[in-house]
């Protein structure tokens, strides 16, 4: 189960989990001002565990995935925080020593497979790539190296010979497989998986995730899926985190948010989604999604709740935790958990 | 039941290249099917990327012609019709489109998309009289006009933006409304708004809806009946109840059960074993399915499979029906459930 650590706990994070992050911020410079796409966000995660991070478009997950693997780019900027992975303060690493993380310690897998492969280079060249790259003195023979390669196709479920195309002979999801091919190449401790099957059709999304997470348990690594999608997050994860506006605002198992979230955003959300067990008439979350150049005081959600109090307003709920394992950022529990 | 809108036999071919060397590719194969005139409701068509879904879409609009069959509008071939016809027809058929950026001018004030039609089809006497139209189509589909109007499109969100285009084809009064995906680039928040608001053009301003996804879920909780779609063909058709509750044709099936259902504790299971990893391979003769299907049978790969009527309200293409009757009218909205009969009140 990820948790919340405090935020003054810096010595022995490692015992914590294998990805501790605490208090991250990336800020975006625009010309209207500072976006505060990621506003000090703090979880760990658990080897072995499936975090899951949902949130609509603008709530943060997919800068905050991207700062994990120090891809920020401008204008956005790591304005704050740590990120410790097994131990070790990534954010503080330079240009080489990060590169040097990024595959073996934490892989990504993107968003959109369909544009991650270069066009020109056959497939098998493509994971070999990643895996030479980060060899410094023990040179692995040719055969070797193909030998891995086609170990790793089979991972994900594409035959050996897929090693020998070239990008365009293959179709979306087998091109997200090669993805994962490369993104497990040199057994990363973490996976992070950004919307990995948004443009796929749902037969192939279900073989992926699914191969995922043959993948994840094969290597006991952790994942953290970034995604919109409640049932794929369902379906995938042991535990959810959900974002609004640059914060996290609950974080708690998979079964218990579903069953009884506690934030009202959640609880919003998971009653708007479609299901087949009725028809039902649609409920929406009433209002809009926040700006983030003006983010209303006090709770960023207070304009759309429906729970909304005076202390909304002014005080900015923190996160805490409300009951055991259960993490929620909101007014309602606070006198209890005081 | 007369038709409004109406398919008949239309075949949709892409390729083979001028000395038919080409790769053929048919898009949609050989469908009929009506949008009758006398009772409003809403249509599925479903499928997966390659399914022809959008192809239909276009056929029924009219974008695209068809390259054997006809489509037909108050009985008239939409091909051949006189200007002024042709003018009545875009003006009573409206789609919505997947992406409610792309169809806007970012140059232009959101106003400049409902101002447009009105102009164009002249529903306005006067300037007062549009504004009064427009604030009313607003107000329909849950937007407040003046926080609306004045703006520019980049400066409403997503869901506004889709509820915004919505607005314009209501202000048409459309008989039929044409959603191609209208929230597949939506956030699940403001999802249910819109769909909301589509709904309710039928159940309350009597318009009939062809809504266009690859969402079962939604499908099933908005519309009447479905059509399943796969490489071209109709798999499988009735009540949204019938099909999705119980689904016959394979390839539903293994559909259904792809689906992630948000919630933990109906699990998706084990793969399932019959979908090959090449989702490009189609046998030219036979069922399109039977490479796929965990059920095929020899006579799968020798014949298409008609449509047998399994069901009160559905139809489906496989021979595992075998012992059904064929559906003789090959229009699939003949068996269709009518709104608040069947389908019951929501």
């Amino acid at each position: 189960m990820a948790g919340i650590n405090k935020a003054d706990a810096t010595a022995d994070v490692a015992a914590d989990g294998v990805l501790v992050v605490q208090d991250l911020r990336v800020y975006y410079d625009t010309r209207d001002g500072v976006v505060k796409a990621v506003d000090g966000v703090s979880f760990t995660l658990k080897q072995g565990e499936r975090l899951a991070l949902v949130g609509e478009s603008g709530s943060g997950k997919s800068t905050l995935a991207m700062a994990l693997l120090r891809l920020t780019r401008p204008p956005g900027r790591v304005v704050g925080g740590r990120v410790y992975l097994n131990g070790r303060e990534i954010l503080a690493l330079d240009r080489g020593e990060m590169r040097a993380v990024r595959l073996s310690g934490i892989a990504l897998v993107p968003q959109g497979a369909m544009n991650s492969l270069n066009p020109v280079i056959r497939v098998g060249s493509q994971i070999m790539d990643g895996i030479v790259d980060h060899q410094e003195n023990s040179k692995q023979r040719k055969s070797e190296l193909r030998a891995r390669v086609q170990e790793l196709l089979r991972s994900v479920g594409l035959s050996p010979s897929v090693a020998r195309m070239y990008p365009h002979e293959l179709s979306g999801g087998m091109k997200q497989r090669v993805v994962m091919a490369i993104a497990t190449s040199l057994s990363p401790d973490v996976i992070v998986a950004d919307e990995p099957t948004s443009a796929l059709d749902v037969v192939v999304q279900r073989q992926i995730m699914q191969t995922l997470g043959r993948l994840q348990e094969g290597l006991d690594a952790s994942v953290l899926l970034v995604g919109h999608d409640m049932g794929l997050v369902a379906q995938f994860a042991n535990t959810i985190g959900v974002m609004y506006a640059g914060k996290l605002v609950e974080l708690g198992p998979v079964e218990e948010v579903f069953e009884d979230p506690l934030h009202p955003y959640t609880k919003l959300l998971i009653e708007s989604l479609p299901s087949f067990r009725r028809k039902t008439d649609f409920v929406g979350i009433p209002g809009l999604p926040p700006r983030l150049l003006n983010l209303p005081s006090g709770c960023s959600f207070n304009p759309r709740c429906p729970f909304v109090m005076d202390r909304c307003r002014v005080d900015e709920p923190a996160l805490r935790e409300v009951k055991p394992g259960r993490w929620a950022s909101c007014h309602l529990f606070q006198e209890e958990a005081a | 039941m007369g038709a409004l809108l109406k398919l008949r036999n239309v075949s949709k071919i892409f390729g083979g290249g001028w000395f038919g060397k080409g790769k053929v590719t048919v898009a949609v194969d050989d469908i009929s099917f009506t949008i009758p005139d006398d009772r409003p409701s809403i249509t599925a068509i479903a499928g997966e990327s390659g399914s022809g879904k959008t192809t239909m879409a276009r056929l029924l609009l009219g974008i695209t012609p068809p390259s054997k069959g006809s489509v037909l509008y108050k009985g008239m071939d939409i091909a051949r019709m006189s200007p002024r016809e042709r003018r009545e027809f875009r003006r009573e058929v409206q789609p919505i489109f997947q992406d409610p950026f792309d169809s806007y001018n970012p140059f232009y004030k959101v106003d400049h998309v409902l101002n447009a039609p009105v102009n164009n089809f002249k529903l306005a006497g006067s300037r007062a009289e549009r504004r009064e139209m427009i604030e009313e189509a607003l107000r329909s589909v849950g937007l407040q006009p003046e926080e609306t109007l004045g703006r520019y499109p980049h400066q409403l969100s997503g869901g506004q933006r889709q509820r915004v285009m919505v607005a314009r084809a209501l202000l048409l009064k459309p008989r039929i409304i044409l959603a191609d995906e209208p929230v597949s680039m939506v956030d699940a928040s403001l999802r249910a708004t819109i769909l909301d608001s589509i709904s309710r053009l039928t159940r309350e301003l009597g318009i009939s809806v062809v809504y266009i996804t690859h969402d079962l879920t939604t499908a099933y909780q908005i519309s009447d009946n479905i059509i399943i779609l796969y490489k071209g063909s109709v798999a499988e058709a009735g009540s949204v109840q019938e099909v999705i509750q119980d689904p016959k044709h394979p390839y539903t099936q293994l559909l259904m059960q792809s689906i992630p259902q948000p919630d933990p504790k109906h699990s998706w299971g084990e793969e399932p074993l019959s979908a090959s990893l090449d989702e490009d391979q189609a046998s030219l003769r036979g069922c399109k399915f039977a490479d796929r299907c965990p059920m095929v049978m020899d006579m799968c790969h020798r014949e298409m499979p008609p449509l047998y009527a399994n069901g009160e309200h559905r139809i489906t293409s496989c021979f595992l029906y075998r012992d059904s009757d064929v559906l003789s009218d090959p229009d699939i909205a003949g068996i269709f459930a009518q709104r608040g009969v069947d389908v019951g009140a929501r």
